[in-house]
């Protein structure tokens, strides 16, 4: 039976690491990817991102056998990763402000069929409004499926601090979303 | 509060429905790279060093046992191996036998 590294990519590779790391990138690949274009802003941003923390996590893969769950795993790399992103912009300002208009890539898309595409709009400016600590907390508890107990571990916070953050998360998003239309749409 | 969620939820998710992973090739080709990377700095690393020990080690050694081997005058010939080898009957051997 052909390895998965021959059945992804038709050819086999170096070694059982490689085989676990083309594991996880097809097991949580696209989820990370979405998480994290959310999270960003930018879909080439979060692919970008997304490939280093493959890199990353093949490289340090010996140790982290047997400490934690993949995913939180893949998580933390990608946070860390995000963080310095925001650092190093954080120095060129212009870099940080987001408009009002979605980015290339980061729309509703056309098959939103519970909500309409202005009120998935105006969530998602919503979102790019809040503070990176609260995008955070947003893009992990609505996309990542992660439970709050595991968020807490990623974010390396206490699992009541990520409670207060998404409490204040919410409030600013409702806020801004009944500010921007003049009633409670969603 | 459930409620709003769920809508948040599915905002978010249709925001992002199309993006999915596509550079599945680049990471295996870092990680190609890194690899070969990998193998030859331990070549560099390990493997060159123990052979620059292990080349050394046999010529001092070589030269050692051979200064010890070595005694002064052992390899040259007697005067009358030399006499012999060099395929001549000196005069007076000769003479000798004519006289007898």
């Amino acid at each position: 039976m052909p390895t998965l590294s021959k059945r992804i990519f038709g050819k086999e590779y170096m070694d059982s690491n490689w085989d676990t790391i083309a594991l996880w990138m097809h097991d949580h690949g696209d989820r990370l990817a979405r998480t994290l274009t959310v999270m960003i802003g930018d879909t080439e941003d979060a692919q970008d991102i997304v490939q280093e923390v493959f890199i990353r996590a093949y490289r340090a893969l010996d140790s982290y056998r047997g400490t934690g769950s993949p995913y939180t795993y893949l998580y933390s790399i990608a946070l860390n990763l995000v963080r310095s992103q925001w650092r190093r912009r954080a120095r060129r300002p212009r870099d940080v402000e987001y408009d009002d208009h979605a980015s290339p890539g980061y729309y509703p898309g056309p098959e939103s069929t519970a909500l309409s595409n202005e009120q998935a709009e105006m969530v998602t400016k919503g979102v790019r409004k809040l503070s990176p600590k609260l995008r955070e907390v947003v893009s992990l508890f609505y996309l990542s499926g992660m439970s709050v107990e595991d968020m807490g571990e990623v974010l390396g916070i206490r699992t009541g601090t990520v409670k207060s953050r998404l409490f204040r998360a919410r409030e600013e998003l409702k806020r801004y979303i009944t500010e921007e239309v003049g009633y409670e749409t969603v | 509060m459930k409620q709003f969620d769920e809508k948040v939820k599915q905002a978010l998710e249709a925001s992002v429905e199309h993006v999915s992973f596509s550079r599945h090739e680049a990471v295996a080709r870092a990680v190609r790279e890194q690899t070969a990377a990998e193998k030859s700095s331990s070549y560099r690393l390990f493997f060159k060093p123990v052979l620059a020990y292990a080349a050394a080690f046999v010529v001092i050694t070589t030269i050692a046992l051979g200064g010890l081997l070595w005694v002064p005058g052992a390899s040259a010939p007697s005067p009358h191996e030399q006499v012999i080898t060099a395929g001549e009957i000196p005069f007076a051997a000769v003479q000798h036998l004519i006289i007898e």
